[in-house]
C-alpha cells in the first residue's frame, strides 16, 4: 500500500525526533517542568494579586485603631464614630468587633455582627445571629455535622452554629465566626460600648490618604490608620516577590532552562554532519531550516503548551487548596481559592516565549550555521 | 531483512503524529487561553458581598492567630492579617493577639 505523505517535511521532521527517542521525552519533561513550575509560580503570584484586589474594592476607605504603650486597645464606639464624622470628607462610619479566638480546631478570628443579616444583601439565606448563636466559616470545623463549638478568648463560650458558610466565602472568612456583638465582646475581654477598631467611608477613594493626618489630630488617643489601598496593596504588591518565592523559583529554573539551552546547542552541533549529508544528497539551505525550524517546534510546542496548562490548572481550578497548605501556613483545611484569571493570558505568553525562545534560538542557530558551511567539510569531520 | 518503501522510516505514523501533536497542542492551547480570556467568575460576588457587609480589609489566606497555631514556624512575624507591612512588625507587636486563659 503506498502511504501518501501530506507535509513530508512533517514527517520528516517527526521521524527525526523519534530517532533519539530518549532525548526527545527528557527536553519534552525538562521543557513542560520547566514551563509549569515557573508559570505555577508567576501565576499563582498575579491571579492572588488581581483577585485580593477585586475583592477588596468595596473594603473601608480607612481603618482606624487605637494603640497604647501595650500595644492594639478597644476604642470608646460612639465617641469614635462622633469624631470622626466630624472630619470633613467622612460619609461614614462603624465600628467593628473582632478578634482572635481559640476554636475547635485552632484559633479562629471572631466578628460581632451588629446588623441583621437579612438585610445585609447576602445572597444566601443566612439566619439572624441572636446571643448564643454563631455562624462559621467553611475552616472551622472538619465535623460540619457538629451544632455547638466552644470559643475560648479572654472567657470562654459555647454557641450553637446555626449555619456553616458556603466554601465559595473561603478566602474573605474561612476561619471566621460570626457572633452576637455581646457574644463576641464576651469573649475577647472588650467591655460593652467599645469595639475593637473603626471603619470609615470617604467619598472618593483618593481622599482617603489626604483625610489621615486630620483623622490623626482629631482622635485624643493615638491611633493607627489603614486605607484600603495600602490593604490591598499588600496583594497587589506581589505575594511572591515579597516573600521571596519568585527569586527562589526563577533562580534555579533559570539555571535548568541554561542546562536545556546548552544542550539542545550541543546535541545540534554533535549532529552537524547531518547537514552535511542532506546537502550533499541536494537539500538546499531553506530545506534545511525548515526541517529543524519543524523539528524545534514539535520538539518545543507541545511540551510548553503542556507546561502552561499544568500551570494553569494548579492555580485556576476552582477551589484549590494546594497554596494554603504549601505557601501559606495551613496544616489542615486550607481555604479553597477561586482565583480570577484576568490578566493570566499575558503571563501565560510571557513564560512561554521566556522559555521557548532561548531554546529555538539554540536549536537553530547551529543547524543554520552548519548550512552555510561547505558539505565537504562537515561531512570531513565526522568520516575522516 | 529490507523493509520496504512505505515501511522503511514510517514517514507515514509519522506525518499522523504530527498531525496528532499538533491539532492537541492547538486544542489545549485553545481551551487555555480560551478559558483565561472568556471565563467568568461567579464566585466573586459572595466574597465582594461579604467584604461590602462586614467591612472586612483583610483576606483569610492565612490562618488566624497564626502566632500561636504555629508556635515552631520558622517565621512568626509573617501574618498578613494583623498588619500590611510583611515581616516588619511581628504580630504580637501589630495587634488582636489575645492569648487565651491556661
Amino acid at each position: 500500500m503506498k502511504i501518501r505523505l501530506s507535509y513530508p517535511f512533517l514527517a520528516w521532521s517527526i521521524r527525526d525526533i523519534f530517532r533519539q527517542p530518549l532525548v526527545a521525552i527528557l527536553l519534552f519533561l525538562s521543557l513542560a517542568s520547566l514551563v509549569a513550575l515557573l508559570g505555577t509560580v508567576l501565576l499563582l503570584s498575579q491571579s492572588l494579586a488581581g483577585t485580593a484586589e477585586r475583592i477588596l474594592k468595596d473594603a473601608p476607605s480607612i481603618v482606624i485603631r487605637k494603640v497604647g504603650a501595650g500595644g492594639w486597645a478597644p476604642l470608646p464606639a460612639r465617641e469614635s464614630i462622633r469624631i470622626a464624622k466630624s472630619v470633613p470628607g467622612v460619609i461614614g462610619a462603624r465600628t467593628r468587633i473582632w478578634g482572635t479566638a481559640s476554636g475547635p480546631e485552632g484559633p479562629v478570628t471572631v466578628y460581632g455582627v451588629d446588623q441583621p443579616l437579612k438585610t445585609a444583601g447576602l445572597p444566601e439565606n443566612l439566619p439572624s445571629i441572636s446571643a448564643g448563636q454563631a455562624i462559621v466559616g467553611p475552616g472551622v470545623m472538619a465535623n460540619a455535622e457538629a451544632d455547638r463549638i466552644i470559643l475560648t478568648g479572654i472567657k470562654s463560650l459555647a454557641v450553637k452554629v446555626t449555619a456553616v458558610l458556603d466554601s465559595r466565602s473561603s478566602m474573605v472568612i474561612h476561619d471566621g465566626v460570626l457572633l452576637h456583638p455581646d457574644d463576641a465582646r464576651n469573649i475577647l475581654g472588650i467591655a460593652s460600648g467599645y469595639a475593637t477598631d473603626l471603619i470609615l467611608e470617604v467619598f472618593h477613594e483618593s481622599e482617603a490618604e489626604a483625610l489621615l493626618p486630620d483623622l490623626t489630630q482629631a482622635f485624643p488617643w493615638p491611633v493607627r490608620l489603614i486605607t484600603r489601598r495600602e490593604a490591598a496593596g499588600m496583594y497587589s504588591a506581589g505575594l511572591a516577590r515579597r516573600s521571596g518565592l519568585t527569586y527562589m523559583m526563577l533562580v534555579p529554573a533559570l539555571l535548568a532552562l541554561a542546562f536545556i539551552v546548552v544542550g539542545a546547542f550541543r546535541n545540534q552541533s554533535a549532529r552537524r554532519y547531518e547537514v552535511g549529508l542532506y546537502k550533499a544528497l541536494g537539500w538546499t539551505t531553506t530545506d534545511i531550516f525548515r526541517l529543524q525550524l519543524l523539528k524545534a517546534l514539535f520538539g518545543g510546542i507541545p511540551a510548553v503548551v503542556c507546561g502552561l496548562a499544568v500551570a494553569y490548572g494548579l492555580v485556576r481550578w476552582p477551589g484549590v487548596s494546594w497554596p494554603g497548605y504549601l505557601l501559606l501556613g495551613w496544616q489542615k483545611h486550607a481555604p479553597v481559592l477561586h482565583l480570577d484569571a484576568t490578566g493570566a493570558s499575558w503571563v501565560l505568553i510571557e513564560i512561554a516565549v521566556l522559555v521557548f525562545l532561548p531554546y529555538l534560538a539554540a536549536t537553530l542557530w547551529p543547524a543554520i550555521e552548519a548550512a552555510t558551511t561547505d558539505p565537504q567539510d562537515l561531512l570531513e569531520k565526522e568520516f575522516i | 531483512m529490507i523493509p520496504s518503501p512505505g515501511q522503511a522510516d514510517r514517514l507515514g505514523i509519522c506525518n499522523g503524529i504530527g498531525i496528532f501533536i499538533l491539532i492537541a497542542a492547538i486544542l489545549v492551547a485553545g481551551m487555555v487561553f480560551g478559558d483565561a480570556l472568556l471565563r467568568s467568575y461567579p464566585h466573586q460576588d459572595v466574597r465582594v458581598q461579604l467584604v461590602r457587609t462586614f467591612g472586612f480589609n483583610r483576606l483569610t489566606l492565612v490562618p488566624s492567630g497564626r502566632a500561636r497555631r504555629l508556635a515552631d514556624a520558622p517565621n512568626q512575624a509573617l501574618d498578613w492579617r494583623y498588619d500590611p507591612r510583611l515581616v516588619r512588625i511581628p504580630p504580637g507587636m501589630a495587634d488582636l493577639i489575645l492569648t487565651p486563659p491556661d
